[in-house]
């Protein structure tokens, strides 16, 4: 069960419209997939406001570079929060201490100063996977998580 | 006695610094001590299969992962006596040629622009120059979109193989490429004149040598079974350490090169030195539009030869397109022998890299490969000496030494951990 006040604040954030959601993760491992299946099932919804890592970093800064101001950006990813599978937890990303440099990988500080040039913010939706364990798929509780997430998006983007 | 340090050199892959030591003003040391830990892959290499050993060696690099994939093929291929069909060779020079555009593009506007524009980073970019931050960003994906689709992942792809592919791409798909480089091009075009007109101070000019792949036919490129030096002097691929003569320094772990006891230069600097003569299109016309004597003595050009391949590289993916849509699918081509001895000779982005095999049994015997910013860090550190003293007579602070001197490492675009932007300036 999401908890009343993730709820709120994340109905509050959709209802605006304005907002892209970026699914990361591994397809491969597990419940690292959760990002990457929320996007598949509601990009159809409105394809401009969903974008999933497999669509390489440079087409999600072009995509958030790219749109209005104050336009909020939630990274939804699976995220070892020490809690129960499935639990989620929801927050404002600021003044993060990676500075990882390296030349694959943008560091998630820098990606942040990025969107706070353009007066852009960015949340984190993480999930607590079961498993990250090659070849296994997504898990019960991860996915009875995901199924509510995706209530709440899709009932907040039709209004 | 003071020293000034860079202690983390960034943007780049790996761990790297910078130390030079100092009396009053004059330069006493420079050193370019790759900290990174041996990676042995040499070593990792003996007495696999082939095949292993392409899937194993491509691991070095995540930025020039299909050069490495190109230059083992290559090698193996030799070795064991295959001769691939023209729509294979097609096909793996327009995967590098992907590679080519994708790193150059990294390079230039995320890593060397915020530079030239007196930005710390290129995040910073998007508040004035937007407009270079997304042609870059689209250079780059269109870079990895043709790696993808030919060699079938983005980074090491596993598609090319020995004696031919897994899977050809569509024609579909390749039109497709085609069409996108054609798009790209004026976004090029206008980055190529704002890094050529930028001003690029003469204190750093001094002659050196560059070394490159020698193309076939007179052609411009990235591939070829020779080397070409600027002094005019060609070598065979199977010499070439006739011309790397690597040897090892007590402060790295990478090993130095020199040509005729000198240090030398390879990248797209040393191609454009060597071979812009023969290059075609607008990439033709932006070259002798730029290019004259000085590029020969200051590596600062090194980001305007990488825009001027990028530019290359686009009219030429359509030109090779065309040819590889002619032409018919054929099986792999399975090896004739076992045992032999080869090197495969590429352009990776950063410069002339070697791979060189002995296969004895049908396993790997020996491997040897060198890698461009290995054979440029002896120039590095002599630039950086030039610079250093420069700017000590004109009694600069530390700071803007340091400064000037990220700059030089930058332009070398090194494939050991970037430019450097975590600075301290140690005083004794």
């Amino acid at each position: 069960m999401i908890k009343e006040e993730v709820i709120s604040e994340l109905s509050r954030l959709v209802n605006s419209n304005n907002i892209i959601f970026v699914g990361l993760g591994n397809r491969n491992r597990g419940d690292d997939a959760a990002g990457l299946k929320l996007i598949d099932d509601l990009e159809h919804i409105n394809p401009g406001l969903f974008i999933s890592e497999e669509k390489g970093i440079e087409s999600i800064i072009l995509r958030i570079i790219g749109g209005e101001k104050n336009q909020k950006i939630i990274f939804i990813d699976a995220c070892d929060l020490n809690a129960s599978p499935g639990d989620i937890t929801f927050m404002r990303l600021e003044n993060i201490n990676d500075n990882r440099i390296s030349s694959h990988r943008l560091p998630i500080s820098t990606l942040i100063s990025l969107l706070k040039n353009k007066g852009k913010s960015a949340y984190l939706l993480g999930i607590q996977p079961f498993s990250l364990k090659f070849g296994n798929g997504i898990s019960g509780s991860v996915e009875s998580t995901l199924r509510e997430l995706e209530d709440i998006i899709r009932k907040n983007l039709k209004n | 006695m003071r020293r000034l340090n860079v202690n983390h050199l960034t943007r780049v892959e790996g761990n790297g610094a910078i130390t030079i030591e100092v009396d009053g003003k004059k330069v006493k040391r420079v050193r370019i001590e790759i900290i990174e830990g041996p990676r042995l892959f040499e070593t990792l290499a003996i007495g696999k299969l082939p095949s292993e050993n392409l899937n194993l060696v491509p691991r070095i690099c995540g930025i020039c992962t299909l050069s490495h994939r190109y230059a083992s093929i290559r090698a193996i291929e030799k070795c064991l006596g295959i001769a691939v069909p023209k729509k294979t060779f097609l096909l793996r020079e327009l995967m590098h040629h992907g590679e080519m555009i994708e790193s150059h593009s990294l390079h230039i506007f995320l890593l060397t622009l915020p530079d030239l524009f007196g930005y710390p980073g290129a995040p910073a970019l998007a508040d004035k120059y937007e407009e270079y931050l997304k042609e870059g960003l689209e250079l780059k994906k269109f870079g990895n979109r043709i790696m993808e689709v030919v060699s079938g992942r983005v980074i090491h792809g596993e598609n090319p193989v020995i004696g031919g592919f897994g899977k050809f791409p569509t024609e579909k798909e390749l039109l497709k490429l085609s069409s996108q480089a054609r798009c790209l091009i004026p976004l090029i075009s206008h980055t190529i004149d704002l890094l050529g007109d930028s001003k690029i101070p003469k204190y750093l000019d001094q002659e050196t040598q560059y070394v490159c792949v020698n193309p076939p036919k007179k052609r411009y490129g990235f591939s070829g079974d020779s080397i070409l030096i600027s002094d005019g002097q060609v070598f065979d691929a199977e010499d070439y350490k006739k011309v790397t003569n690597e040897r090892v320094v007590d402060h790295s772990y990478a090993k130095r090169a020199l040509y005729n006891g000198k240090p030398y230069t390879t990248g797209a600097i040393a191609r454009i030195n060597n071979l812009g003569d023969r290059l075609n299109g607008m990439a033709a016309e932006y070259y002798h539009k730029y290019w004259n004597n000085r590029w020969k003595k200051n590596p600062i050009f090194n980001n305007t030869a990488q825009a001027i391949e990028i530019l290359y590289c686009l009219e030429k993916i359509q030109e090779l397109i065309d040819q590889i849509i002619a032409l018919r699918n054929h099986k792999i081509i399975k090896p004739k022998k076992e045992n032999g001895t080869g090197t495969g000779l590429v352009e990776a982005p950063r410069g002339i890299l070697f791979h060189s095999y002995e296969i004895k049994n049908g396993r790997m015997e020996k491997s040897d490969i060198i890698t461009p910013t290995g054979q440029n860090l002896d120039d590095i550190e002599r630039y950086m000496r030039k610079a250093a003293e420069h700017l000590l007579e004109k009694n600069e602070k530390d700071n803007e030494i340091l400064r000037q001197l990220e700059i030089i490492a930058r332009a070398y675009d090194p494939c050991i951990s970037c430019s450097s932007h975590l600075i301290r300036v140690v005083r004794k």
